[in-house]
């Protein structure tokens, strides 16, 4: 029961709270540059491809890819005479190259069905909301029981059965693992950003 | 060419119980690919890197590549 939204509220809601509050970084939007053809040319000049596969589930990547285009777009509204950027000088419209391979604090999915749909709402319901007031107190974030009635708990629109956060518990397995091994086979360089904890 | 960031993780030898992403940069430098660290502090594996640039990434990776804001 623990991957449904009943149990460990307080750690998954507390996170997602401050995610929700957390604004990409320089490190962010500068991966997401790598994503503009022109600049991925002048980096790496034999680049056939950039791809970035994040463990994180914070949706700050996607976030940064598109307050990269919104960024670069309004430049260009700002001058009348600007010379019109062309695709090579912005990232694609949609973040294809960025694999979550452990899911989104952001999306809900079923845990029954494969439904998963993004949900920004802090909290996703009233009784999650009231079990987790406090959020910003990170120190008691899973320290309380959380006793919510099952009927309280936010349902698949699809199939009626619980929801669960998007993200991958331990203990199952990461997503777009198929696609993730065809790229680490071919890649010629690898840049590792990130952490030194034990995930 | 193939560029790639594997974001979020630890470059090890591949036989920590963190599977399967510790085992990527390895992979990637056993086929002749390159493999460059950012990270905060020193960690298990950083020797087996081409490069290594300790530091907040935010800071390093913008430098590094070029692109500060």
């Amino acid at each position: 029961m623990r991957d449904l939204f009943g149990n460990d509220t307080r750690n998954i809601l507390t996170f997602k709270y401050r995610a929700l509050k957390a604004q990409p970084n320089a490190a962010h939007i500068a991966l997401a540059s790598l994503s503009i053809p022109k600049v991925l040319k002048r980096i790496a000049p034999q680049a056939e491809s950039y791809h970035l596969i994040t463990q994180n589930v914070d949706g700050l990547s996607v976030r940064a890819h598109k307050e990269l285009i919104d960024r670069l777009t309004s430049e260009q509204e700002g001058i009348s005479d600007a010379p019109v950027k062309a695709a090579d000088d912005l990232p694609p419209s949609n973040p294809t190259y960025i694999i979550e391979m452990h899911g989104r604090i952001h999306d809900v999915t079923c845990s029954v069905c494969d439904a998963r749909v993004a949900n920004f709402d802090s909290p996703i319901c009233p009784a999650l909301g009231e079990a987790d007031k406090g959020l910003d107190d990170v120190t008691v974030a899973g320290s309380r029981p959380s006793n919510i009635p099952v009927d309280d708990l936010p349902k698949c629109a699809n199939c009626g059965a619980l929801t669960r956060p998007g993200v991958v518990w331990f203990g199952e397995q990461p997503l777009s693992l198929d696609e993730i091994d065809e790229l680490v086979a071919s890649a010629d360089m690898c840049l590792v950003i990130g952490t030194s904890s034990t995930v | 060419m193939i560029v790639g960031s594997l974001v979020g993780t630890q470059f090890t030898d591949g036989i920590s119980q963190v599977y399967p992403a510790a085992g990527y940069a390895g992979e990637v430098q056993a086929q002749g690919g390159l493999i460059a660290v950012f990270n905060l502090e020193k960690s298990r594996g950083d020797s087996d890197a081409d490069f290594l640039f300790l530091g907040p990434c935010e800071v390093e990776l913008p430098r590094i590549l070029g692109l500060a804001p």
